[in-house]
Formats: structure tokens, sequence, C-alpha cells
């Protein structure tokens, strides 16, 4: 078959765009609102409510730190690692994790910072907040596997771009261009303008995504000289201390107060997690984390971090000290490090994460006329691709565009309204909310395939509208606080959660009007609707 | 530069400056204007779209620095482009006021 490139362009971005885009759909939506995960944790944990939280300080530090440790002391008195994560803002509790070896499951306890005794569940409302979007977004919660899935429609995602950019036939005539009520061809606009004005966006935040997992997609380097151990490779690389491999010597660790005050004194940052590595045995290192500081050279881009010092744990000995914002590891890393701050908006503040959250919706919204596009598409002159199957293959992709798509926005806000309503008692609440956040998009799946597809669609997008719409109800008869309360008291996060909803909800209705008004008039405008080229 | 009043500064600036950039094609003079422009009109429009651009971009840096005012500025100038691209077929005379009444609109909070 002769074909011209822009031809076999145009093949690629139809069927490279649509096995992809519902994967990707997914990542840019729980990205963009990941960008907010702070805001939404503080929402989710009901910290608006709390007037004020105890400052902490060394001496509050140094208690913690001592309960946590005699509590690590009796669970695992030998451990591949201890970390203990101190009290802040959002999370008041002392948070404890361990794990004894490699390959033993993970563990994880909350303590009153006090009293160093359990917390009982139910005494606050576990969750994951936001930090579940932050997962779904680079991992979709199946750990390595969905790290290479989410690589992989990362670079479809970049081919989708280029090949876009070859199929669209007049970028610069058409640059701002907008015909609305057309049918087709008001979707290829929308898809056309969305994706071409958010271009720079696009790339940026496609291609740096891909660089931040650079050691796991191209591992050949690793294996083959340092035999795949990774921590030896970034020791040399960063130039930082070697691996210590155990030595199978039994040292207790020795307190844990003085080092972590050495350590907060070399970085100059108050600590936020003291990590243990090989706890119990004569290798044991102790790693200080400093809390991050989003305002400090909030003007760089280079090396964004907290620092951190690694101390011998038995003799006291300074193995390694690493101040806050600094690089190391020569220019390829520091470019690396930079991809990484500019992936994770660690700068800038707030407008520049309301920026990247805007553009990150208007991507989520390019990636979800592509995919109604390709329906659009066929249902007004259905195609021949599979043979005698197509109308059924049609039905399928129909029910999965709805449910990727409407389904997944339903799951999201779902996610709140769980948050509310699951008792707080539950064991694994934090799970459980993300099971059935899980659950809701299958069931939208299962919706989709049932019901006709204009149907599936409205009603989809007419649940998700309400449930935006009247967050801030369900907020006000689970919790007792509301939208006025937090404005007042000047609570940004939690009135900006709710806000947001919203309008989301003011859109999602908008969207629905505008189908019902369609279906009235689709015959005729269809119809009148020119012969289209390209997409 | 306080940097909500930077936003808003490159915000406009971007939108002044892809207006006249639109303004400067055919197509779009019909839109909001009426009638084609002369070569001279569309000289001045684009002139004047480009150095309005390069102005936000340099008042960008000015706020944020030169590592990442360029982010901001692209951020703001692909949200000054959508929101003019989906205005102009609702209401494409707004679309070109906006440029002229919207900065005084926005801007009280600013000195309240």
């Amino acid at each position: 078959m002769k074909q011209t490139f822009r031809q076999s362009m145009s093949w690629l971005h139809t069927w490279g765009g649509l096995w992809f885009t519902w994967i990707l759909f997914a990542i840019f939506l729980t990205g963009t609102l990941g960008v907010f995960d702070d805001p939404i944790s503080h929402w989710m944990r009901e910290k608006g409510k709390v007037s004020e939280t105890p400052q902490t300080t060394a001496e509050s530090r140094s208690r913690a730190v001592t309960l946590a440790q005699d509590y690590l002391v009796q669970q695992a008195p030998r451990a591949e690692f201890w970390s203990i994560g101190l009290p802040d803002d959002e999370e008041p509790a002392l948070r404890v994790f361990w794990r004894e070896a490699e390959g033993k499951p993970f563990q994880q306890r909350r303590l009153d910072p006090l009293s160093g005794t359990e917390m009982k569940p139910g005494s606050t409302r576990q969750t994951e907040g936001g930090h579940h979007f932050v997962h779904m977004h680079f991992e979709l919660h199946a750990g390595t596997a969905g790290i290479w899935i989410v690589g992989a429609a990362t670079v479809a995602m970049l081919v989708a771009l280029v090949s876009g950019i070859v199929v669209h036939k007049k970028i610069f005539t058409d640059f701002f261009t907008f015909r609305p009520g057309k049918g087709q061809r008001s979707w290829l606009d929308g898809h056309n303008a969305l994706g071409v004005l958010t271009l720079p966006f696009l790339f940026m935040i496609t291609y740096t995504g891909l660089i931040i997992f650079w050691a796991t997609y191209m591992p050949a380097g690793i294996l083959a000289r340092y035999q795949g151990n990774e921590d030896a490779f970034f020791a040399k690389l960063t130039e930082g201390p070697a691996p210590r491999p155990l030595q199978r010597i039994d040292a207790a660790v020795p307190d844990l107060v003085p080092l972590m005050l050495r350590g907060e004194a070399a970085i100059e940052r108050e600590a936020r997690f003291v990590v243990v590595e090989h706890a119990g045995d004569r290798s044991a290192a102790v790693r200080i984390f400093g809390r991050f500081d989003p305002d400090a050279e909030a003007d760089s881009l280079v090396g964004r971090n907290s620092g951190t010092a690694l101390f011998d744990a038995i003799t006291g000995e300074t193995i390694d000290i690493q101040k806050p914002n600094t690089v190391r590891g020569g220019n390829v890393l520091a470019t690396q490090r930079t991809m990484n701050a500019l992936h994770f908006v660690r700068f800038g503040g707030y407008p520049v994460k309301w920026l990247y959250f805007l553009s990150g919706m208007a991507g989520a919204a390019m990636l979800a006329t592509g995919a109604i596009l390709f329906m659009v598409k066929r249902r007004k002159k259905a195609g021949d691709e599979f043979g005698s199957a197509t109308p059924r293959v049609y039905r399928v992709i129909e029910a999965i565009n709805t449910a990727a798509i409407a389904g997944l926005m339903l799951a999201c806000i779902a996610y709140f309204w769980i948050n509310r309503l699951l008792p707080l008692d539950v064991t694994d609440r934090a799970t459980r909310e993300i099971q059935l956040f899980f659950a809701v998009w299958l069931l939208t799946l299962a919706h989709a395939a049932l019901r006709p597809a204009r149907q599936a669609w409205v009603e989809q997008l007419a649940a998700t509208a309400l449930l935006c719409l009247t967050l801030p109800l369900i907020n006000l008869i689970t919790t007792g606080d509301w939208l006025f309360a937090a404005l007042v008291r000047g609570d940004g996060e939690t009135a900006g959660v709710e806000l947001s909803a919203i309008a989301f909800g003011l859109i999602f209705g908008a969207a629905l009007r505008h189908l019902q008004r369609r279906s009235a008039s689709e015959v005729r405008a269809t119809a009148a609707a020119p012969i289209v080229e390209g997409a | 530069m306080d940097k909500h009043f930077a936003v808003y500064l490159v915000f406009f600036a971007c939108y002044g400056g892809l207006l006249g950039l639109c303004l400067a094609m055919n197509r779009h003079h019909v839109q909001v204007l009426h009638g084609n422009p002369g070569r001279p009109r569309r000289l001045v429009l684009r002139l004047a779209g480009w150095s309005l651009l390069g102005v936000a971009l340099c008042l960008s840096s000015q706020a944020w620095g030169w590592a990442i005012g360029p982010v901001a500025w692209f951020g703001l100038l692909s949200l000054a482009a959508l929101g003019l691209v989906f205005l102009l077929p609702y209401a494409p005379r707004f679309a070109a006021w906006l440029i002229v009444v919207g900065p005084p609109l926005v801007l009280p909070p600013f000195f309240l």
C-alpha cells in the first residue's frame, strides 16, 4: 500500500493514540490533581478544623525520636531499616516504618508523639489523602509493573505529540481557530487548540516524567558496570559514601537524639525523617532528612532538596553531609534533578502550581477530546477496520471511552465522598478508601457496557457533576465544617478544594446541557458539517 | 515584584500580544472588526503582538528570575491563548475589548 508520510503518521496518531489515550487520561487527570496533593490531604484529614498546631521544638522532636526508638527496639531489634517520621503540621502522629529484611513485609504504625503508645484506629481519619492521586499517576498503584506501564504510555504520548504535529495540516493558519456547534469539526478544532496551545507544557511534562525513572527504564549500564547494584552506582555518581554491607555483628543502636540534633545543626533544617539502615548490626548508619522548605531559594530550579546528614550509628562518626538545595555529581545529574523539579513543581509557589493545574487539565481535555473524536468520526461514517467485528469493537471502544473519561472523573470525586462516608474505625481504612475508588471505577465500566452510549455519558457526567457540586454539603453533614467557615478562618486549602469541586461541577453541568441540546439538533448539524480531513 | 501581580501583568501582556497576532490574520480580523486588514495594519498588529509577548517574557523573568520566569511565561501564554481561542467564536467583540476592560477590572484587589 502506497502511503504518504503524513498518511502513515495519521494512522500512527489515530491508533497509537487510541490504545494509550485511556491510560494517558488517567495519568494526566490524577497527576494534575496530584499538583495539589497537600491541600487535598489537608481537606481529607480535616486539618482546617484544628485551630492551631503545636509548634515542634528540638525538645518535642527529641522526645518523639526516643519514644519511636524504644518502640522499634521492641518490635524489630534487627531490621533492614527503621524509619521515623516526625510529627508536623499535616501529620500530628509519630509514624514508624520498618522492614526486618528484604522480601519481608513492610510494617507501619502510628504512635502518639507524647506517650509513644499505638494510636487506636478511629481516633483520626486515616487516609492516603492526595497521595493516592500521585501514586495512581506514576505507578497506577501497581509498583514496578505500574512504573513500566506508565513509561510505555509516556513514550506513546511523545509519539502522539510529534505525529500529531505532522498530521495537523494548518498549525499556524488554524492557530486561533475554534468553530463550535459543528459536530466532528468542533471536536477536531478543540482537540487541536488544546494540544497546540499547551504544547510547551505537554512536551515538558511528558519528557521530564520519563526522565525521572531513567535508572529503571534504562538499566543496562548499571547492570553491566555495577552488576545491577543501584546503590553502588548512585554512591559513585553522587560522589557520596560507599554502601555499607551488613557485617552480621550484633550492635545495639545507641540513643538517636544526639545524632538527630547534630544532623539538624549540620544541614540547618529541622529533621523530618530519621532513618536507621541495618538497625542492630555493626554496619548501622543513621540518616537525617531535613524538612522541605518551598520558600528557600524559591527562584532556583537546580537541586531542590531538603538536605541529608549521614552518621555511623555506632561510633557517631560523620559519614556524609549534603546541605539543602545543593547538587552533587556533575552536570548530568544536575540536569536530571532540574527536570525532576520541573515535573514536581517544587518551585514558584501557588501561582505556578495553578498554571500546572490548568495546563494539566487542558492536557487531559486534549486526550479526552481525541478519544471522543475517534468515535464521533466513526459514528458518522463507520469504518471497516475490524471486518465483520467492527460494530462490536466500536461498542467496546465506546464503553471504555466512557468509563476511562467520565468514569474516572466520577471515581475521583467519589474518592472524596468515600473519605467522608467510610467509618473511622474500619481496619486499614486508607487502603479501603483506595479499593473503593477502584470499585467505583469498575462500576462505571459495567454501567457503560450496559447502557446505550449516549445515556452512559449523560448519566456518568450527571453523577460527577452532582457529587462535585454537593461536596461542601457532605463535608458539612459529616464533619460540621463548611465552606463559609473555612473562608472566614482564611483556610485557603479547605476552601480551595471545595470551590474547585464546585467549579468542576459547573463545567460538567454545562457539558451536560450542551449534550442534551445537541442530541435534539444532532442529525441536522452532522448532515451540514463538511467532510473533515486528518484526525 | 509580587508574584500575584506578576501573574496579572504577564497574563494580560500575553493576551494582548496574542490578540495582536490573531487580528493580523484575515480570518480573525473579519470575525472581530469586519473587513480584511490592510498591509500596514497587519504589520503594526504583528509587530505589537510579538513585542508584547517579548515584554511578557521579560516581566515574567523579572518576577521569577530567568530560571523559573520562562516556565511561568509559557504557562501564562498557554492560558491566555486558550482563553482567547475559546472566547473568540462565542463573543468576538468581547474577546477584543477584554484587553481594554480586563486589566483595570482586575487591578483594584492589588491596591486594597
